[in-house]
Formats: C-alpha cells, structure tokens, sequence
C-alpha cells in the first residue's frame, strides 16, 4: 500500500479577480521508503503542495491518504497529534525554538504528547546530526546550519511516516547543504524513511529516487530518476 | 517541566522589559483591590457595631456600600482587563512564527492558548502574593490615617467616637484572590485564544505581525503642509493600523476619563464642605438644645420623651449673651426661637410665595386644633383662587434676641420698644434655577396672627391658642445673617424678652394646664472674637452652670400627657412611622417609667454645646480631604496602570516596525525626520484619544454632579483646569514615551535591521 495518496488535491485563494489557484488536481502515490524530489520554479505551488501534505493546511478539494488514513476526516485536534506523531517537517527557515535548547527542540513532538523520548534514540539521534556536544546549545548559539540539522533531527525523532522537507537547504552554504542532504540519505536509506523534499538545488534531485516537476500549480513531469 | 508552561516561562525571561511593566500592572490591580476589599470589610464592621439591632438601618447602608465597592471593583476590573489583555496579544504576537513551527510539528490549538494562559499565570505566582501584601499595607495605613482624621473630627463635635478596625479579613482575602486571578486570566484568554486561531501557514509566512489595511487612503493636503511628508506617512500609519494605536488610545481614554470624574469628585466636596456653614460669620457659636437630638418628642436614650418641653428664658439668655460679651474683644448676637404652628389667610400671604412655597404648609389633620382657626373655614390646602377665605397653617418662629440688638432692631423698624415685627422673609430652594431664593411670605398689615405651640412637625400641642398682634415689619434685606440662620420655619415674628406674657391674650383652656411658652426651647450665641480657642475655654467656664442641663420637666397632668401621645400616635399611623410612634406610646405608657409621671416647668436645656466653627470647618475640610485620599489614590493607581500598557505598546510598536523604519533610512530618511513621524504618531494619536475621552469624562463629571448637588445645592463650573491638565499629561506621556522608545532605534546599522529575523 502507497504511504501516501494525494488525490485530485486542488487549492484555490481568493474570489473573482484576484483568485490564484495554487495548486490543481494535483494526483501521485509514494511509496515506503521512497526519496522524492518535487522541483519547480518560484510560486509554482510546491510549498502550498508540501503543506497540504503536512496536513498544514487545508485544500479547497481533493483528499490525502497517509497509511491508508484520509487525514482531512480529521478536525483540527486531531490533525495536529496525527502530524504529531506521524510527519516529521522541516522549514526552510524559523524551525526551532528560541527558548528551548537544541536537545529540547529535537525532542519537541514528544514533549508536545507528554512524553519523554527514550534517551538512547535522543543519543542515537545526536550522534547521527552531529550535535552531540552542542546538545544544551541554545538556537541562538548555533549556525544556521547546524539549526538545520537540529530541525532535521527533530522531524525524525518521532519515527514518522514521512519526512517533508521545503527548501531544507535554501539558506545554507554548499557545505552545511551537503551535510543536510547527506543527513536525509542515511534517514532515507539506514531507516527506509520516506523522503519527501522540495528544492531548487540540483545536488539534491540527483539524490531523488524520483522527481516531481510543477509549473503553475500543476504536475508536469512525474519521472524516476534511478 | 512540562513543555507547555516551560514555553511560556522562556517566553517571560526573552522580552524582560514587557513582563516587567505587566507585572507592575498586575501587582497594582490586585493591591487596588485587596485594599478595597479590606476598606469595606471595615466598614461594614463599623457598620454592625453603630447600627446594632436595626436591621433596617444596617440593610439599606449595608445595601449602599455593597453597591459602592461593587461599583469600584468593576471599575478597576474593566480598565486592568483592557490594559493587560493588551499586553498579553502583544506578547502572542511577537510570537506568531513560533506558534506556526508548534502547530506544524504538531501541537493543538488548546496547547497554544496554553501557553499563553501560562504567561499570565507565571506572573500571576509571584504578582498576586505581592499585590495582596501591598494592598493590606495600603490597608493598614489608610486604616490608621481614617481613624486618626475622623477621631478628631468627630470627637469635638458630638462626643461619639467612631474607628475603623483594620481587619484582614480572610473572605476579603479570598474574595481578592479570586478576583484577582479572574482578571488575569480573563484578560489572557482572548488573545490566547486569537493566537492559536491563527492558521500554522499564516504564521510561518509572517503575515499577521503587522497588518496594514488595504484601504484607499487619500492623502491630506493639510496634513502634507503642516507637518510634511513625515506627518503624511504618520497619518497613513494610523489610519490603517488602528489596531495597535487603538489599545494605546483606549488606555489613555480610561486614563482621562478617570482623572476628570476623580478631579470633579474632589471639586464637589470641596465645594459641599464649603456649602455647610457658608452662612455664619462667627468664630464661635455656642448651642443650647431643648432636645438631645433634633426630633425633641422622639426621646433618646438619655432623654425620655417631653424633652421638647425644655426652655429657656429669654432674660436669661440675654444675661448669657451679655456675659459672653464681657469676654475681650467679641462681640455676641444671641438669638433663641420656638416653633408654632399659625393660621394665616390666604389673601394674606403673597404671590410669590404661594406659588413657591407650598409644601411648607402643614397639613390640616395634623394640626388638629379646631379653635386655631376662625368658626367657619378649617386650614385647607385649597387651590382654588377664588377660595380667598381659606386659612392655612403655616410653621412660625417666634425669635427671641439679646437686649442691645432687640433695640436696633426695633429701630430699624421705626416702631416704639416692646412690640412685636413680623420678620419677613423665607429661604427655599428653587429646584428648577438650582439656587437658593429669599422672598416675604406675608403681606404686612397691623394684623394679629393665631398660633399654637407646636411640635417640629407642625403638630400643635394642646395649649392655649395665642393671639399675637403685629406691631412692625422687617424686610428680607434687614434682618440680621444671625436670625436667618437660626430660623428655618415659613414665617418669624420677634418678641421682646422681659414680660413675654404681656402680649398674650389667653384663652383658658379646659383640660390640660400647661404653662404657655415663657420662650425659646433653642438658643444660640454666635461670637465674634479675635480669639476662638480662648473664648471656647472662657465660655466653658460658666455656661453649664448658668443653664442647667438636668432634665426638668413641666407640670402636665398625667392623662392629659397621654391623651396627646395616643392622638399623635394616630395622626402619626396615617405616614410611615408608625413604627416608631408605637414604641414612643409604649414607652410613656409604661408605669414603671417615673420620669414620665410628673413634669415640672423648668427653664433648663438638654445640650449645650459650644462650638469653634474654625475649628469645626478645619474638621470638615480634613474630613473631605480623608475622603479624597483613597479617590485619588484610585485614581492615580488606575492611570498608573494603564501607563504600563502605553509604555509597552509603544514600545512594542516601534519594535515590531522596526524594518519598516530601516527600509525608510535605506531609503534617505533622517534619524530626524524619523523622530518626527514618530512624534506625529503619538501626537495625533493623543489627538484622538483626548477627543474621545475628555467628552466621556466630562459626562461622568457632570453626572456625578448632578447626583451630588441634590442634597448640596451648588452650581456647576465647566472644569477648565482640570481639561488643561488632561490636555498637557497626556501629550507629555506619549511624546516621552516615543522618544524613549526611539532611542533604541538610534543603534544598529540599517542593514543589519533588516536582515534580522523579526519574529522570533
């Protein structure tokens, strides 16, 4: 069964003259532990697609399915713990905190549910972001990116179903970009994670297993790319 | 800790400035409170201990000062709500992006208005213990300074002792609390709530920080003149950013609306405290009383009932007078009077105070006295013009004064020493001008008027009907401010004081001998003197003594004294004090009560007191000042208040636009012309709030008034003063808050401003 199903997923702003349809009919299936790459150019309405996907947001019509689960079925409550619990996001800026620590802020769908992560994934976790030594940092205290890796740290902490991830790596020089990308990898392969990331940088779509490609609100391209 | 309140703890330390002055905010309310609350636990203490077992006493005061606090207590609720609600939207907006990442990762609208709720209740933790140790200190010592003004206010005047007990009551305590914490969270709630509404897409993206409206907006060409571009861009702000002006605004409305009713307040007593003895131009003025309160036939608690029997002589009070005289420097007017009720024609009496005067006239059946009016008309209230036959009942004073001035006044009325001068002239209040009105009651011819010794309520006693010739006349503008005062029934008539009887005709009457009125039941002595304290003292020294104040009765046969009591009973039954009337009978009816079998004629007095009118007035005045401590005190802790709201708003603003102004300096605008738009900002937001607030303001002021002056009788002036104050403050607040604020804006480069993340 796909891990994700987006169906005829529209999203339209506005009335009359200034209505701007975002994203049209949009139609794809992922599967478990698939790296996809949506691309396309600025306002083209990847990140109104990625936030629909989150369950961020809600279409004017269509559905998505994540695991067999119609997410719009869900009042607001609901959504939130399911994405709690489920999607890991990554932004590509303003992610973290600024009060809490590094270690806090990867921890923080846990704490949002009342738990405590065991500290064995936490370390794990750390180890794997390389923030081990800068856990009690606060975001003030760290470079962009390692912000980054913190709030990639978090968006997998919860084991979800799917990682989303807008323009990870926007804001960030080469290097820290291929730390983020390299980071992902290892989710998407060491964990069988499902990926999904929105970019316009080619380093990352070249380590897609597939690309999505949107213009104007609607899927153009939908290839395999390994 | 959990992650909810720890988020709203961080939140506290990042922006120390605001938390601070909502701290401050929070910290006052509740002291306002708590005192308040402590306030009326003591007075509602004092309340038992002087009302005792009169319920109906206790219920309606009881009543009035529930009704008070409940009043001021709402008020401070309302005005704290808005100015810290303010604080805490400003608060959840700053952090708008951060709500937008914990929705996305997944928290609930519920956990986001948490913790904001969380905010408030941090605070909370520490400020309501604070505002409570605060408000009973403010308590205690309000407690103290009342007693210590009041002690000694009361203390010469009436020999009562009244004190507040500082009381820490634990329901005022509890009630505070309660209140307290209901404010708080009453005003977080709302914006919590506004704050997790906001969708986690909208947060992200930064709308909803600074929203301006996207209204057409024509520029002002007068505005463009007179204070340039800078003035047209400060105007445009305003006008579609309302939002962040308007709590700015709305606390400086409550702010004015609250200094010019606490200004008009303190005006009115002012004024009331003047109003009290306005008339009398006498340092000393010293009181004898045939009664122990002002009904005389009620008896109190030392006086039994026949009080009102009480007299004294008129030589003698001319002896007094010429005594007290002896004193150096003063000079004495001594004026005593009696009360009777005379039947007057109505011909006789004028227009003006016909159409005026009307309710002076005692009802017929409570006169009662068939042969005070001729054989065929009885005293009715007739309205009907042709009545020209009808007689009416009219209180009458009969005035005794000291020798010397009995003489200048009998001059002054051309007529031969001895006779009898109608005073003419009657003092009301004129409901619709709002001003005290003198006019002549009578028209004057050498008539002779009918009376009866009388009751204060105009009920004649069962004595001889009087026949007092008129021999002269004195108009409103000669009797003396010393008459005037001490009088107060519809018409007067001086007597001479030697040989009272000889103008008397009497009638013998059948049943009860009682010795017709040899004078006055009330005496004052009014002294002018260089030196009131010293003349107090002197006078002490020999007036008790001269007038004795035993209770002394006059002879009346028993039956005959109980015949009266039950027909003034049943008279009475008709109004509302039956009650009363049915104790006063039980209690003459009681055979146990010995004073009430015999009285004996006497010229004694019940009271005499000997009052220092400086002295009194500087009591008055401290009296109204006590009160006008804790309404000012109100009044400032209410303005305080809404101060922190202002001050952490603008700072807020000037804050949060703070790219809007760096792009403006990128652009070429000076520092300066910066400080200017600024400037025009709070200057026409001062603008609006003052045309909003000074009009509320001066309609709650003239309310007040209006309630206020029923009983005082002032007019009403326009507070000038007050309005220029308003008018200063409030620029001054907002111009020195902008500046203050823009200083900050003065470091950092323009780049940097605008690189940096606002929002986080």
């Amino acid at each position: 069964m796909a891990i994700l199903e987006v169906s005829n997923l529209t999203k339209t702003y506005g009335q009359g003259d200034t209505k701007v349809v975002a994203l049209k009919n949009a139609n794809f299936k992922v599967e478990k532990g698939e790296f996809i790459a949506i691309v396309g150019a600025s306002g083209s309405g990847k990140s109104t697609l990625m936030h629909l996907i989150g369950g961020v947001d809600r279409p004017t019509s269509g559905s998505v399915r994540i695991d067999g689960k119609e997410i719009f079925d869900l009042n607001e409550s609901e959504l939130a713990i399911f994405r709690r619990r489920n999607i890991g996001i990554v932004y590509q800026f303003y992610n973290l905190i600024p009060t809490l620590t590094a270690e806090e802020n990867i921890m923080l769908p846990y704490l949002l549910d009342g738990r405590n992560p065991d500290t064995d994934s936490l370390k794990v976790i750390l180890e794997l972001i390389g923030m081990a030594d800068r856990a009690k940092h606060l975001p003030s205290e760290l470079s962009g990116g390692q912000q980054q890796r913190v709030s990639v740290g978090r968006g997998i902490i919860n084991n979800p179903e799917l990682i989303l991830a807008d323009e990870p790596t926007g804001n960030l020089d080469s290097k820290s970009s291929r730390e983020i990308i390299e980071l992902l990898n290892v989710f998407n392969k060491r964990y069988n994670q499902t990926v999904i990331v929105i970019t316009h940088d080619e380093q990352i779509a070249l380590q897609a297993d597939r690309v999505i490609t949107i213009q104007d609100g609607a899927i153009i391209r939908d290839e395999a790319v390994r | 800790m959990k992650i909810v309140p720890k988020l709203a703890f961080s939140q506290l330390k990042v922006n120390r400035g605001r938390s601070i002055w909502t701290f401050v905010g929070i910290v006052l309310s509740v002291a306002m409170i708590t005192a308040i609350f402590g306030f009326v636990a003591s007075g509602f203490q004092l309340l038992f201990d002087y009302t005792g077992q009169d319920s109906t006493t206790r219920g309606l005061y009881g009543a009035a000062l529930s009704g008070i606090t409940t009043l001021l207590v709402g008020i401070i609720v309302l005005a704290s709500v808005i100015v810290i609600s303010n604080a805490f939207r400003v608060s959840a907006d700053e952090r708008t992006t951060q709500f937008g990442i914990l929705k996305s990762v997944g928290a609930t609208r519920k956990q986001i208005t948490n913790i904001v709720i969380y905010e408030a209740l941090w605070l909370c933790l520490i400020g309501i213990p604070l505002g409570l140790a605060l408000g009973i200190l403010a308590n205690y010592i309000g407690t103290n300074l009342a007693n210590y003004m009041i002690g000694e206010a009361l203390r010469v005047n009436n020999g009562v002792t009244l004190s507040l007990a500082f009381i820490v009551a634990w329901q005022a305590v509890i009630g505070a609390i309660a209140v307290a914490i209901g404010t708080v969270l009453l005003s977080a709630w709302l914006p919590a709530r506004n704050a997790a509404a906001r969708s986690a897409v909208d947060a992200i993206r930064g709308v909803g920080i600074v929203k301006a409206k996207a209204k057409v907006v024509k520029p002002s060409r007068l505005v463009n003149k007179l204070f340039g571009f800078e003035g047209e861009l400060a105007r445009r702000a305003l006008k579609r950013n309302k939002r962040n002006m308007r709590a700015t605004v709305m606390s400086l409305c409550i702010s004015i609306v609250i200094f010019v009713a606490g200004s008009g307040i303190g005006t009115y007593i002012g004024k009331m405290t003047e109003f009290i003895y306005q008339d009398i131009n006498a340092e000393v003025v010293v009181n004898a009383y045939g009664g122990g309160s002002s009904h005389n036939f009620s008896g109190s608690a030392d006086l039994p009932s026949g009080a009102e029997y009480m007299r004294l002589d008129p030589v003698s009070g001319d002896n007094i007078a010429k005594k007290l005289g002896e004193y150096s420097d003063s000079s004495i007017y001594g004026v005593g009077a009696t009360q009777y009720v005379a039947a007057v024609k109505k011909d006789n009496l004028t227009e003006e105070f016909l159409q005026n005067a009307a309710g002076t006239l005692v009802p017929s059946d409570l006169v009662a006295a068939d042969d005070l009016f001729e054989e065929d008309a009885r005293g009715t209230r007739s309205s009907s013009a042709s009545d020209k036959s009808t007689n009416y009942a009219l209180m009458l004073s009969m005035v005794f004064v000291d020798e010397k001035h009995y003489a200048e006044l009998c001059a002054k009325a051309k007529v031969p020493y001895g006779s009898n001068i109608l005073l003419n002239y009657y003092k009301y209040h004129d409901e619709k001008s709002r001003k005290f009105s003198q006019i002549e009651p009578l028209v004057f011819s050498k008539q002779t008027l009918r009376m009866k010794h009388a009751d204060q309520q105009g009920a004649a006693f069962k004595t001889d009907t009087l026949e007092i010739p008129l021999h002269g006349v004195l108009g409103k503008g000669d009797i003396p401010a010393e008459i005037k005062y001490a009088t107060n029934e519809a018409l007067a008539i001086l007597m001479p004081n030697s040989n009272a009887q000889v103008n008397f005709v009497q009638r013998a009457s059948s049943e009860i001998e009682v010795v017709p009125t040899l004078g006055p039941n009330r005496y004052s002595w009014y002294a002018k003197t260089q030196d009131p304290s010293g003349f107090v003292k002197y006078a002490n020294g020999f007036v008790h003594d001269l007038i004795p104040q035993k209770y002394e009765l006059v002879t009346i046969g028993e039956e005959g004294f109980l015949e009266y009591m039950k027909d003034f009973k049943e008279r009475r039954n008709n109004n509302n004090d039956g009650e009363e009337v049915v104790d006063r009978a039980d209690r003459v009816s009681d055979p146990s009560n010995e004073n009430l079998s015999h009285f004996e004629k006497s010229s004694s007095m019940g009271t005499v007191v000997i009052e220092d009118i400086d002295l009194l007035l500087k009591e008055v005045r401290n009296m109204s000042r006590l009160i006008m401590i804790p309404v000012y005190g109100f009044v400032i802790v209410l303005i305080l208040i809404a101060l922190t709201n202002i001050i952490s708003t603008i700072s807020n603003n000037v804050r949060s636009r703070s790219r809007e102004f760096a792009t403006l300096r990128s652009v070429g605008m000076t520092q300066g012309g910066l400080a200017r738009m600024l400037s025009f900002e709070s200057i026409m937001g001062s603008i609006k709030a003052l045309l909003i607030g000074l009009p509320i303001g001066l309609v709650v002021s003239y309310v007040i008034y209006s309630y206020v002056s029923q009983s005082a009788l002032f007019d009403y002036e326009f507070p000038w003063l007050t309005t220029l104050q308003c008018v200063l403050g409030v620029f001054v607040v907002m111009l020195i808050t902008t500046w203050w604020a823009t200083r900050r804006l003065r470091k950092g480069s323009i780049i940097d401003t605008i690189r940096t993340n606002d929002g986080m």
